[in-house]
């Protein structure tokens, strides 16, 4: 029997009420891989991450954490280490208190407390009260104290929230090295959409509560892979191309000539095509579509999910008319 | 074994946050302030016009306290909510019933360790002004308002588990202290009137100021323990069946 993945969402569904946030959302995440949790305001990310902690009930289904809930672990919070959104702090404690209140839960001692204080970066500020911290300040203190029981497994909600440039990369470091170094599964949700395509090996993306795709980021960005090239011949390459079955599409001007874009062809293929008949290019590169432009497709509702995620083999389903199969099937796809 | 293991290491913090929060150590102080002060103006109003006895300011010292014992209470739980570190807690520790559990032993000893300063400076106040304080009433005022302190931080956080909003939960607490009972006894037949007197603000008072109560010393003490622990077991259940939302 295989090892059970180190966060799984099985089938989850919260409502409030008459209002559904979270709609069967079936998700895993293996032990070392970092998993963005996408989707617009309201989409239900941050009510999934608080159902895995135990903040919030679900209605239906279950949240795990190594096969487990995660109140049955005898310490949590060597487990499962969380940021929570805007990384709350009680004004008047300092970094110190705040971290040293949770030690005991966290197994851990003094020593720990000075040394996740120095990893964020924390050390000189630390005996200041925390009314006086910055919201990237407050975040880094948040991650120290996700960090305090040295957690397989660290929930992110929103941790790149009021951090400076260098404070993102510093982020995004310190997360690759804990999943890909140390083993730790992160399951992160983020609007920073460039830094998630960055740091996320899979990607989740939620809209009003459902899972609409899930993946691998390469798979995910890659799935609409396209060609543009341009130039004094890029007209007669075209319908080269064109009778060989790749229809290109103009795309404007481009450097000394017309400018086309070919999808599903790679860019060798297109060079290896010019060279055939001769023809003389000045601009020649592949395009990906990046996860922004992914996730807008996808939570727009003006997109073709199953074309994007590769899911549906191409069959055009809108994202919305998703199915609780296809949900298993991605979940599947992402615990393998 | 695993539950109490859990609960020392909730209690360990919760310590630490009693003794590095300013707005919980400056209640319990302003308690023991206002009281001792209190004892001192009667003392000086009795020492110059001889209206007041050191019987009659004591226990009225001891007694002014008690309303921050009970916001002490509720700011222990309630100031989770309120700066949303709450939700950290529960993170790291997902069972309700040993996060309330961990915050009643703080709240039980700040609340007692208060009484019995309010009681010892009151009486402090007291000998320095008007002099000859009667030992027994003293010692009934100290333990009396030791316990009650203790108790009616308890009832507070139980307030506060099932209110949860701060403002909110003094509200109903300091509410209930200062008028509550005075409107539950109006105009109550004479056959509960004994219930009425077994309620727990008029024990805490009863029990700080060292008056007779309708029972044994011990007895009420456990009606107060009782009536505490029931708001606490109540706000509990309230609290595990609610989500912790932002």
């Amino acid at each position: 029997m295989s090892d059970p993945p180190a966060i799984e969402f099985r089938s989850v569904t919260k409502r409030f009420g008459k209002r559904t946030a979270v709609d069967g959302l079936s998700l895993s995440v293996a032990p070392g891989e970092i998993c963005g949790l996408l989707g617009p305001n309201g989409a239900g990310k941050t009510t999934a991450l608080r159902m895995l902690l135990g903040l919030v009930r679900p209605s239906a289904g279950a949240t795990l954490v190594f096969g487990r809930p995660l109140r049955a672990f005898e310490q949590p919070a060597r487990v499962v280490g969380a940021v929570m959104e805007n990384a709350p702090l009680h004004p008047g404690r300092s970094a110190r208190d705040h971290l040293s209140a949770l030690a005991p839960l966290a197994g851990a001692d003094r020593a720990r407390v000075d040394e996740v204080l120095e990893f964020v970066g924390m050390a000189d500020a630390a005996r200041r009260r925390a009314r006086t911290y910055s919201l990237g300040m407050r975040q880094r203190v948040a991650l120290a104290a996700a960090l305090l029981g040295r957690p397989r497994v660290l929930v992110l909600d929103e941790p790149a929230n009021g951090l400076d440039p260098a404070g993102i990369r510093w982020l995004r470091d310190t997360v690759a090295r804990l999943a890909h170094e140390e083993g730790c599964a992160v399951l992160l949700s983020s609007h920073v959409l460039a830094e998630v395509e960055r740091a996320a090996d899979s990607v989740a993306v939620v809209d009003r509560g459902r899972l609409v795709a899930a993946g691998p980021t390469r798979e995910l960005v890659g799935a609409r892979q396209r060609v543009r090239f341009a130039g004094p011949d890029a007209a007669r390459l075209a319908e080269a191309l064109a009778a060989n079955g790749a229809p290109p599409h103009p795309d404007g001007a481009g450097s000394d000539g017309p400018a086309f874009v070919v999808e599903g062809v790679a860019a060798v293929e297109v060079g290896r095509a010019a060279a055939a008949i001769g023809a003389v290019l000045a601009e020649l590169r592949e395009e990906r579509d990046s996860l922004e432009e992914v996730f807008l497709r996808l939570t727009g509702g003006d997109g073709d999910v199953a074309a994007a995620t590769g899911a549906d083999g191409g069959s055009g389903a809108p994202a919305r008319a998703d199915s609780d199969d296809r949900t298993t099937r991605e979940q599947r796809r992402l615990s393998a | 074994m695993t539950t109490v293991l859990r609960l020392r290491r909730a209690a360990a913090g919760e310590f630490v946050k009693l003794a590095r929060t300013r707005s919980l150590t400056w209640t319990l102080a302003a308690g023991v302030l206002l009281a001792a002060l209190s004892a001192l103006v009667g003392g000086m109003v009795g020492q110059s016009d001889g209206s007041l006895t050191s019987r009659d300011v004591l226990p009225l010292g001891a007694a002014v306290a008690l309303p921050f014992a009970t916001a002490f209470g509720v700011m222990v739980f309630a100031g989770e909510v309120r700066h949303g570190t709450l939700t950290v807690l529960l993170a790291a520790e997902p069972r309700r019933a040993v996060v309330v559990a961990a915050k009643t032993v703080p709240a039980l000893l700040g609340g007692a360790l208060m009484g019995a300063a309010a009681a010892a400076l009151s009486g402090g106040a007291v000998q320095v002004t008007l002099g000859d304080v009667p030992g027994a009433l003293f010692a009934r005022v100290l333990w009396g308002s030791a316990a009650a302190g203790a108790f009616l931080a308890l009832f507070g956080l139980g307030l506060a588990a099932l209110v949860r909003n701060q403002g909110a939960a003094l509200f109903v607490a300091l509410g209930y202290q200062f008028a509550g009972e005075e409107l539950l006894r109006f105009g109550v037949r004479r056959e509960v009137a004994d219930l009425a007197e077994r309620l727990p603000i008029t024990l805490a008072n009863g029990l700080a100021m060292g008056d007779p109560l309708p029972d044994a010393r011990g007895i009420a003490v456990a009606i107060l323990a009782a009536w505490s622990l029931g708001t606490v077991v109540v706000g509990t259940l309230a609290f595990a069946r609610r989500d912790a939302l932002p």
